[in-house]
Order: structure tokens, then C-alpha cells, then sequence
């Protein structure tokens, strides 16, 4: 979609301060002398700088940087712990300005004040109690922020559009990724929707015992507030004994998710998935979700499936039947031998030794190298793996990825209308 | 045929005994064979257990690097396990390829030690139905010592899945799954420690 004339000058200003705030950061983390001197790791120093960057850019900045603070094997540890902030212990909305979006219905039952516990870019989340006694998690979308994501997308989406243009990148479907990354952006301001994706969520792992996932209380929300029970003890999640086990079965659950239902919670960095000392795991903020289409998850399973078997020639039919259509010169023959030479080399490793990113990059190089680009349906999905990546290899780098992913891509393939 | 009447001296770990032998082996699973269901049940068998028949072929080749290799044939396959109530038999419609590829080059002197493959199609029954698979259960040893494999451990790669007998139209001769959803799958990471119960001979034509 071109951007009328008119509607380009707030986008130059708008880039020009994203220029400034970057440059701005950069030039604080590199004059930090106090913070240097005291022996603060530079990768520290970046990070935050980095975040406070994003902190000023708004919540779609802010989502590239909880990305990358899930990223310790990406980037230095110092700075993701300086990112990691992001996730939700952003400044949050105060109490006076979050309580009258509150719906009538609601504020009339509540026995005890708003007390905030979390605070993310899109919205902020209280405790509170209900007359009857049950004790109530309620999210509040920040005022105005719909407005500031629209504007950021679109200069997203502009040099999305201007990088397609440039020698060697043309065909390259970075408008229709941005456009997807829109969606998932916007959709995450409707809270009406993320309360269905809750609701879908929890029934979909209703039988995995240690994957938890809040009820909501639909009589109480809007587009704009979602109310649900309150999950005790989430400050503390990711210590304790029970770590370990609890991010093997958040592992399970993503699984589930992808092969099994297509349903998919594409967002899942520590701020919204939290290993609890018991061994359980709570899965919150379904804002960022999607509904793979059926031959979509099949041909994902089947992906998995085959990669499993080592088979790589399938794997590149698989992959050749879901890309967007081959730009001119592109070359089948070369991105099948690729393609199982990429099998091999990575069939069977453990997590510490399988690099989800790493292949990811791989696929899609060779894709690119032969003419071909990736289906953005296909991103996303991955992207909920990427996330859990960091989180699992530092958890437990024992984990045999695919041999874990096995079940249920078997039973994702025996689903009724499966090949 | 009878029984094998060899005299004690006889080696069988010669190489030279590959080319044209043939063996039958009881085998005892000692590893984790699982069935997969469509509603999650998962059916642990660790007690399955019969016979199976491998033949070798008289022809040994050469590899393009250089390693001898001979094609083997399994001629027949029947596991059952009397927990699960599970039968394994070889699918008839379908050959069961494998090779054995010695690891150093050479000469049919070389076929030892060597890695051991086979693709298997098989026929599964199981609580009334019958399952078949179509992409094969690919079973393997590294490095094995003698051949008849004995006391030789095979791991099967992934999982293969099968389909219900009765959602193919051709039965246990298709090739393709077309519509069919798979009934069921089979994973296996170890699978079978063997011993040699008996040779059978069985003269060639040309004596």
C-alpha cells in the first residue's frame, strides 16, 4: 500500500527521531565513561542503551528488543539481561490513568484497589480482588499506543518496499513479512481477541497437566481491558528446582500448539511464558497469536517429520511446495542437493548443538541463493520456536529437540485430513 | 533342507561366508519400541521378541570409494509381543532391501567390519486392524564384526508412520497414501540385540 504524499512528512519526522534516539544511544553507550570505569561490561552498557532507545521508539521497538534479550547465544548475556527489562518492568501506567478504562461493571465489584505487577509496551497489568474473593489479573491497554503503532508500521512498511527495490533483494517478500508483522502488532491491541486466544489456548492444553494457561472472565472485558485470574508466584518463575522440567514442558506445549492444533502463541519470551518452581509452566499474553491454515501445519509437521528421518530430498519438496513462487533463474535441482546436504548436517543434535537460528538462516539463504523466498506463513511459527530457543539452551541444553518434537508432529500427521 | 550340520571350526565371522549365506536369527528386542496413536495414546512394546531370515547376495560390488558391498534381502520378519498383543510380519507385496558395506576398501576380504542397512515394509496387527507402512522403517547397525549380526544392536531412524489396510484401496500393495491419514506410528531408538538359533541350508541350484 503506497503512502499518500501528505501522509509521508509526520513519516520523515517520525524516522528522523528514530535516527536521532538510535544515534542518541549509541553515542551514550560509547562515551559511558563512569559506567566503564566502574567496571560495568560494555555489553551491558550497550543493552541498555539499547532498550532505552526502544523504551523511547514505543511498543513496536520495544518487541524487537524483547526478541533479542531471549537471544544469549546471539548476543553477549550482559546485554540481554539489560534487555530483558522490556518484558514487562517497562514504567507502567499509573493507577489513576488505568482506572477509569475500567468497565462499570467491573469497578463496581472490585474490594480492594489496582496494584500493578507488570507493565509491557502494549499494556499494563494490576492486581486485584473481586467482592467474592477470587483475586482477578487486570490488563489495561496504554492510551494512544494504537495510534503510535499505525505510524511505525507504516514507516515499516515503506522501507520494507524501498528494500525490495534494491539490486538483489527484488521479489523479496519483506512487504507481505512487514504486513504480517502489522497484523500481529495490531492484533495484539484488541484485548476481545486475545481473550478468545486464551480461552482457545487453555483448551487446547487442557491435557497437558503442567501447562497453565489464566482463565478469562469475559463478562468483564473490552477491546480494551482484559480481566482474568491472577497467577500467583510469576516473580519467581525461572528459579527453583523444578526449572528445568518446567521449560521441557513449555517445550511440549509449543509443540502441541504447532503440529497438533496450528494454534500458535507467537510470542513466548520469559515475560510471557514463566517455568515455575514446581515444575509447571504459565503461558500468558496470547496477543501475538495465529491459526495456521491445516495444510500449512501439515506441511510443517511433515517438514519436522521428514528431518527426523534424515530424508532431505523430501524435506526440499516440502519446502519447494510452501515457498512464493521462484523468481526468474531459479534453480530446483541446486536447492535440493543444498537442502539435504542442510538435512544431514543436522539431524539428530541435542538443542546444545542444534541451531535453530543458524539452520533457519541456512534455509533461507539457500532459498534465496536459488531464487526462491520462504511463505511469511511459515515465519511465524518459526519465530515461537526462536524464541523458546534461548530460553531452552541455557535451561537445558541436554534436550534433544527433534527427538522431543517427534510425538507430537506424529500425531499433528494423524489428524484427521493429515497425509 | 535341514539343519545346519556345519562342523564346530567353522567360523562365522569369516567375511568369506557373506556373499550367498543365509541365516535365520532369533531376535529379543531390548530397546524402546513405541506405537503412536492419533489421540495421543502412546503404547510402550518392550517385549517383542520371534524370527527373522536374511539372505545375502552371491555379488559382491564396489563402492565408489573403493569398500566392498553386498545387497541383502530380508526374506522374512515375525515379532510379536504378548503384553500389547502386537504382530509384526513382513509385508509380502514389498521387497526388503538392505546392504552391508565394509568400512575399508577392498575386496569381498574387507566386507568386515561394516555398517548394516535395512528399509523394511512391514504389516502391523494390532487389537483387529492391520497397518502398513509406505515410506520404509529403515533399520541400522554401525560397525558390525560378524555377519549373521549377532548380538549387533539396530536403531531405526525417526519414526515411521503407518496407515489402516482398510484406508487403502490396494490394500497392503499400495504404494502412495493418497487421502489416507496415517492410523499409527512407529518409533524405535534401539531395537534388537540377536542370536543365532539355527543355520538352515539351502543348496543352490547349481549344486
Amino acid at each position: 500500500m503506497r503512502a499518500p504524499p501528505r501522509d509521508l512528512l509526520p513519516l520523515v519526522v517520525r524516522a528522523a527521531r528514530i535516527g536521532g534516539i538510535v544515534g542518541l544511544a549509541l553515542l551514550r553507550a560509547v562515551t559511558d565513561v563512569r559506567g566503564l570505569l566502574s567496571g560495568v561490561p560494555p555489553a551491558a552498557i550497550a543493552g541498555d542503551r539499547l532498550a532505552w532507545a526502544c523504551e523511547r521508539l514505543g511498543p513496536a521497538f520495544v518487541k524487537i528488543g524483547q526478541l533479542l534479550s531471549t537471544r544469549v547465544d546471539v548476543i553477549p548475556p550482559a546485554a540481554c539481561r539489560a534487555l530483558a527489562r522490556l518484558r514487562d518492568r517497562l514504567t507502567p501506567l499509573p493507577v489513576a490513568e488505568a482506572a477509569p478504562a475500567l468497565p462499570a461493571g467491573l469497578a463496581g465489584r472490585l474490594a480492594e484497589p489496582l496494584t500493578p505487577v507488570a507493565a509491557g509496551a502494549v499494556a499494563c497489568v494490576y492486581r486485584a480482588r473481586l467482592e467474592d474473593g477470587r483475586r482477578i489479573a487486570v490488563k489495561v491497554r496504554r492510551p494512544g499506543v494504537d495510534r503510535v503503532i499505525a505510524r511505525d508500521l507504516a514507516l515499516f512498511g515503506l522501507g520494507a518496499r524501498l528494500l525490495q527495490r534494491l539490486p538483489g533483494l527484488r521479489g523479496a517478500p519483506f512487504a507481505a513479512v512487514v504486513d504480517q508483522l502489522g497484523d500481529a502488532l495490531t492484533g495484539q491491541l484488541d484485548f476481545l481477541a486475545e481473550a478468545a486466544a486464551l480461552r482457545r489456548l487453555r483448551a487446547d492444553l487442557r491435557h497437558h497437566r503442567a501447562v497453565r494457561v489464566p482463565e478469562v472472565l469475559t463478562e468483564f472485558c473490552r477491546r480494551d481491558v482484559l480481566v482474568m485470574e491472577y497467577m500467583p508466584g510469576l516473580d519467581r518463575s525461572g528459579r527453583g528446582p523444578g526449572r528445568r522440567v518446567a521449560v521441557v514442558n513449555a517445550l511440549r506445549a509449543i509443540y502441541h500448539m504447532l503440529f497438533i492444533d496450528g494454534f500458535v502463541h507467537c510470542d513466548l519470551h520469559p515475560g510471557n511464558l514463566h517455568p515455575m518452581p514446581d515444575g509447571s509452566v504459565v503461558i500468558v499474553d496470547a496477543g501475538f497469536h495465529r491459526q495456521l491454515a491445516d495444510s500449512d501445519r501439515l506441511a510443517f509437521a511433515a517438514f519436522f517429520y521428514r528431518m527426523s528421518r534424515g530424508e532431505g530430498a523430501e524435506c526440499a519438496s516440502i519446502v519447494l511446495s510452501t515457498v512464493l513462487g521462484g523468481a526468474a533463474g531459479h534453480d530446483a535441482s541446486g536447492f535440493r542437493a543444498d537442502m539435504e546436504e542442510l538435512v544431514r548436517s543436522s539431524t539428530g543434535a541435542r538443542i546444545a548443538e542444534f541451531d535453530l537460528v543458524g539452520f533457519a538462516v541456512r534455509l533461507f539463504a539457500i532459498q534465496r541463493r536459488h531464487g526462491y523466498y520462504a511463505d511469511p506463513h511459515f515465519v511465524f511459527p518459526l519465530l515461537s520456536l526462536i524464541v523458546m530457543e534461548g530460553t531452552l539452551r541455557e535451561a537445558c541444553p541436554e534436550v534433544d529437540f527433534q527427538m522431543e518434537a517427534l510425538p507430537f508432529v506424529l500425531r499433528g500427521l494423524m489428524r484427521p485430513g493429515g497425509a | 533342507m535341514s539343519v545346519d550340520a556345519r562342523p564346530a571350526r567353522f567360523d562365522r565371522a569369516d567375511p568369506l561366508i557373506i556373499p550367498g549365506s543365509t541365516h535365520h536369527v532369533g531376535l529379543a528386542i531390548r530397546g524402546e519400541l513405541k506405537l503412536f496413536f492419533a489421540d495421543g495414546e502412546t503404547l510402550d512394546c518392550d517385549d517383542v521378541q520371534g524370527m527373522s531370515a536374511v539372505r545375502s547376495s552371491d555379488t559382491v560390488t564396489t563402492t565408489p570409494d573403493g569398500r566392498p558391498t553386498v545387497e541383502v534381502t530380508r526374506l522374512m520378519t515375525h515379532f510379536h509381543s504378548n503384553v500389547t498383543g502386537l504382530l509384526i510380519q513382513q509385508n509380502p507385496s514389498r521387497l526388503n532391501l538392505g546392504r552391508l558395506t565394509g568400512i575399508a576398501p577392498g575386496g569381498p576380504e574387507r566386507l568386515l567390519p561394516a555398517d548394516v542397512t535395512f528399509d523394511q515394509y512391514l504389516i502391523l496387527a494390532l487389537r483387529g486392524r492391520l497397518h502398513i507402512n509406505i515410506d520404509p522403517l529403515v533399520m541400522e547397525a554401525k560397525e558390525i564384526t560378524v555377519f549373521p549380526p549377532i548380538g549387533t544392536t539396530f536403531l531405526s531412524q525417526g519414526a515411521t508412520l503407518f496407515y489402516d489396510v482398510a484406508d487403502l484401496p490396494g490394500g497392503i500393495a499400495q504404494r502412495e497414501p493418497g487421502n489416507a491419514t496415517p492410523s499409527l506410528a512407529l518409533a524405535s531408538q534401539s531395537v534388537c540385540g540377536s542370536h543365532l538359533t539355527h543355520y538352515i541350508d539351502m543348496p543352490s541350484a547349481d549344486g
